[in-house]
């Protein structure tokens, strides 16, 4: 492709994000493991389960997420501060937790059996933890609208509903859209929550061919036909999902609360009520695990080493796979500074990584690294480069939407003035776009933090992260040593957020 | 305050990093291992047994043997799939397996070594390869775990019975689990492939409720959600740990000689890409031994296999289990029953 031609490290990225596909194609030719497929329709099944639930998820968390950034950036709600960080942490529970909460809470002689939670339905509760992922998204577009512009509209007799629709809608629509989207390809790669409420999706199935090894070579098919579907949705939203729209100017100024008034406090309650769910129920549940363990003599001890390297691999990786995103931005890929959209294929090949099951990626880059470079396999390398194929379309996309609102010309006076390209976006790009970058670190962290199978699969012996030990714990039926251990994990996002604060508050 | 944020997220990064080239020269000696400058040997584990029922007889081999061990944990079945990813090129000494029916299909593969007799005539001949490639670490009693308030007279004597009308609707299972798999696996080769199909299908017209795995059976029955449940014995140990002893949830064991009461096994091999393969057999030799059997089961109120070993207080005593005797070939015929359980539709 004449598109890689000069420009090196978005040709090492591309070939990294394609290496999954690869290594299916390379399989599926040497294994034909569409054999069985035409015998039965569980794959047709899988398909429209996997879609539905896409769909499903990414509207849940649209529905919840425009509201709340909304009442959170602009309206004097009681509180803020305070709940903009408490509506991220739910982010931090890994999917497998949902999946046992809303079983244990929804099934017969559970708390409250409205429903049947072996199904679709519970399937969407569990991964409405996720919602965050969007809530980040929304909240980070929303940054750049300019008040000037709602005043005008309300001044000009617009109701409230109407300036949101007319001046603010336009201006985060994409943003809306591409934060439902992520949650959707998360939905769709996800196993923790679909296997415990018992919905057989696309993803499901994969695993469940890769764990009863007669069956391997199918569980190829599955993973191409997920992938398949992923980049069909992927393309759709691409080529009709709403653009920015671009004459709107953007405002530098700081926005000032709306009054709510007299609604005060029944939004106030809509944001108790949010947090109640999927935040405080969570982590009473993990009490009360705790406290019934401690009773029986459950001990715990601190899992320093595991901490650790889970930071350490955390913050790492998300600098990294966040810098080498913002280089192949800025060479070119997802959405050019130049051209208007980007290249379509270029962007899709983006968000291969995400949509996989994560067991996926973590077999086909060991098989890669077996195949082609040995000496990197079982190296923490190896396991960064994993995590980057996985999570860098939640960087590409964040960083690409804020280097699009980027003036061009102040990065292309700077390279004249002889700046090198790399220079050049340290100094002029980086500092006016540090909140989007935040965003994206933060994603990419929290991420990488809860990632499992690519970090089993692939990370080196003894090489033992958080998310490895809860998922132990919870394997081997350990819940009152699961607790402490998901709590750290709440903790290290709640650090992280206080320092967004820190860095976004002015002076 | 904003340099001060500043600098905060640079220390953490600067943590991050160090931590992580930490990790990086234990790497390093890892691969210096083979040049044998440092002293202390190595060996790389792949275990499917968590660290929590594992880890510390691991730790017990290290101290005693000063071997360093590089243990990776997972699931049984993604790191068999890595294993036979690795192929000849792997660098792992030994698998530790949750069940059988794994370690077979890769011994079919020709992943495994040979083991010295000496060590495979630990444990009785039905609970080692018939190709002298792995052992039996230990067993786990295929069980009905019932809801308590049931009267045992009115528990099922066989499986047979559970495909009755007074079962309908009421029975959990989880037809994915590799030690579900194992029981079919005894059934087709006590009554053979005719009878154990129709007792599928008919448990199937009974409408089981199905389950991910095991754990989540038996949190079922607690809940009520179910009345009784075809598990493993162990289970219900470790949920009484967890929710006390009013958890209320009992255990039954057939004890009928048929496939119902059969003992399922978690086993070790040592790889043929092993490098020194007296090394890994001596963790072999330490997990068989009376101090590793010990705390191989201790933590997991599973069966010692080893001959003269002495069960739990907790337990019954192995033989009282009547489980039958099979052909450890007979049991590990994975791909004809995952076939049967798709064709009868039990499993998708």
């Amino acid at each position: 492709m004449a598109f890689f031609s000069r420009r090196p490290l978005s040709t090492l990225g591309g070939v990294l994000l394609l290496t999954p596909l690869l290594v299916l194609v390379l399989k599926a030719v040497e294994k034909s493991p569409f054999e069985h497929f035409i015998q039965n329709s569980i794959w047709l099944e899988a398909f429209l389960t996997s879609g539905l639930l896409l769909v499903g998820a990414a509207l849940l968390s649209i529905l919840l997420s425009v509201p709340l950034a909304w009442i959170l950036y602009a309206t004097d709600v009681p509180g803020k501060r305070f709940f903009s960080v408490l509506v991220v942490l739910p982010l931090a529970f890994p999917s497998y937790v949902g999946g046992y909460l809303v079983v244990s809470a929804f099934s017969p002689g559970g708390l409250i059996s409205w429903f049947d939670p072996y199904s679709i339905l519970g399937a969407l509760c569990a991964l409405s933890f996720t919602f965050p992922l969007a809530y980040l998204s929304v909240r980070s577009s929303l940054n750049q609208i300019d008040q000037t512009q709602w005043n005008a509209a309300r001044s000009l007799g617009l109701s409230a509903w109407q300036a949101f629709w007319k001046v603010v809608w336009p201006q985060i629509k994409a943003g809306v859209f591409s934060g439902g989207l992520w949650v959707g390809l998360y939905a769709l790669g996800d196993f923790g929550a679909v296997s415990l409420t018992r919905t057989k999706t696309l993803s499901y199935m994969v695993y469940l061919r890769y764990k009863s090894l007669v069956e391997k070579n199918e569980a190829i098919g599955f993973a191409l036909l997920l992938l398949a579907l992923s980049l069909f949705v992927c393309w759709l939203s691409f080529k009709f999902a709403p653009q920015k729209n671009k004459d709107l100017r953007l405002s530098k100024k700081r926005w000032t609360p709306l009054s709510l008034g007299k609604h005060r406090w029944w939004v106030f309650g809509f944001l108790v009520c949010v947090v109640g769910i999927w935040l405080v129920a969570p982590c009473g549940v993990l009490l009360s695990w705790m406290s019934r363990g401690h009773k029986l003599g459950a001990t715990f001890a601190m899992p320093w080493a595991e901490t650790f390297r889970t930071l350490g691999v955390g913050i790492a990786g998300a600098v990294l796979i966040a810098l080498f995103s913002m280089v192949m931005i800025s060479e070119g890929f997802g959405h050019t500074m130049k051209k208007k959209d980007g290249n379509i294929s270029i962007r899709l090949i983006s968000t291969l990584g995400y949509s996989l099951p994560g067991i996926v990626i973590g077999i086909t880059c060991a098989s890669a690294a077996l195949r082609w470079i040995p000496f990197a396999y079982q190296t923490v390398g190896l396991l960064l480069a994993g995590l980057f194929i996985r999570f860098s379309p939640l960087a590409l996309d964040t960083l690409s939407q804020a280097f699009k609102k980027q003036n061009a010309s102040s990065y292309w006076a700077a390279r004249s003035l002889g700046c090198g390209r790399l220079s050049a976006l340290a100094k002029v790009v980086l500092p006016t776009m540090k909140g989007s970058v935040f965003v994206a670190f933060l994603a990419l962290f929290i991420a990488i933090v809860k990632e499992l199978p690519v970090t089993m699969m692939i990370a080196p012996p003894g090489f033992t992260t958080l998310s490895l030990k809860i998922w132990s714990l919870t394997e081997d039926a350990y819940l009152a040593e699961v607790a402490p251990v998901v709590f750290l994990m709440v903790l290290f996002t709640l650090g992280l957020l206080w320092l967004q604060n820190r860095i976004e508050r002015p002076g | 305050m904003n340099t001060r944020a500043l600098a905060f997220f640079g220390l953490m990064v600067f943590v991050g990093l160090s931590c992580k080239s930490k990790d990086d020269t234990g790497e390093s000696s890892t691969a210096t291992k083979q040049s044998k400058e440092t002293n202390t040997q190595t060996l790389q584990v792949y275990s499917g047994r968590g660290e929590k029922l594992i880890g510390e007889v691991f730790k017990g081999f290290e101290e005693k043997h000063g071997v360093k061990l590089k243990i990776k944990y997972g699931d049984t079945a993604t790191l068999a799939a890595l294993l036979l990813e690795e192929g000849p090129k792997s660098s792992v000494d030994l698998f530790v397996a949750q069940d059988t029916s794994t370690l077979s299909y890769l011994d079919e593969k020709a992943l495994f070594d040979v083991m010295p007799d000496a060590l495979l005539e630990k444990v009785p001949k039905g609970m080692r390869s018939p190709l002298r490639t792995w052992v039996g670490l230990s067993g786990r009693a295929r069980v009905l775990a019932y809801k308590d308030g049931l009267n045992e007279e009115d528990l099922p004597k066989s499986v047979d019975e559970l495909t009755g009308k007074k079962w309908q609707g009421k029975v959990g299972w989880a037809p994915a689990n590799a030690s579900f798999q194992g029981f079919v696996a005894a059934m087709i080769a006590l009554r053979g492939k005719e009878e154990t199909k129709a007792w599928l299908l008919a448990m199937k017209a009974n409408k089981p409720k199905e389950y991910p795995k095991n754990t989540p059976a038996v949190m079922a029955i607690s809940r009520g959600e179910i009345e009784v449940a075809l598990v493993n014995h162990y289970y219900l140990h470790r949920l009484k740990a967890e929710h006390g002893d009013d958890f209320p949830v009992k255990n039954h064991y057939f004890r009928s000689g048929k496939s119902g009461a059969l003992v399922n096994l978690s086993g070790v091999a040592v790889m043929k890409t092993a490098k020194d393969k007296e090394l890994a057999q001596s963790l072999v030799t330490y997990l068989l031994s009376a101090e590793g059997q010990k705390k191989v089961v201790e933590r997991n109120h599973e069966f010692p296999v080893t001959i003269g070993a002495t069960a739990l207080k907790e337990l019954p005593s192995l033989e009282s289990l009547k489980a039958p005797v099979i052909d450890p070939v007979a049991l590990n015929r994975l791909e004809e029953t995952v076939k049967l359980l798709k064709e009868t539709g039990v499993l998708i």
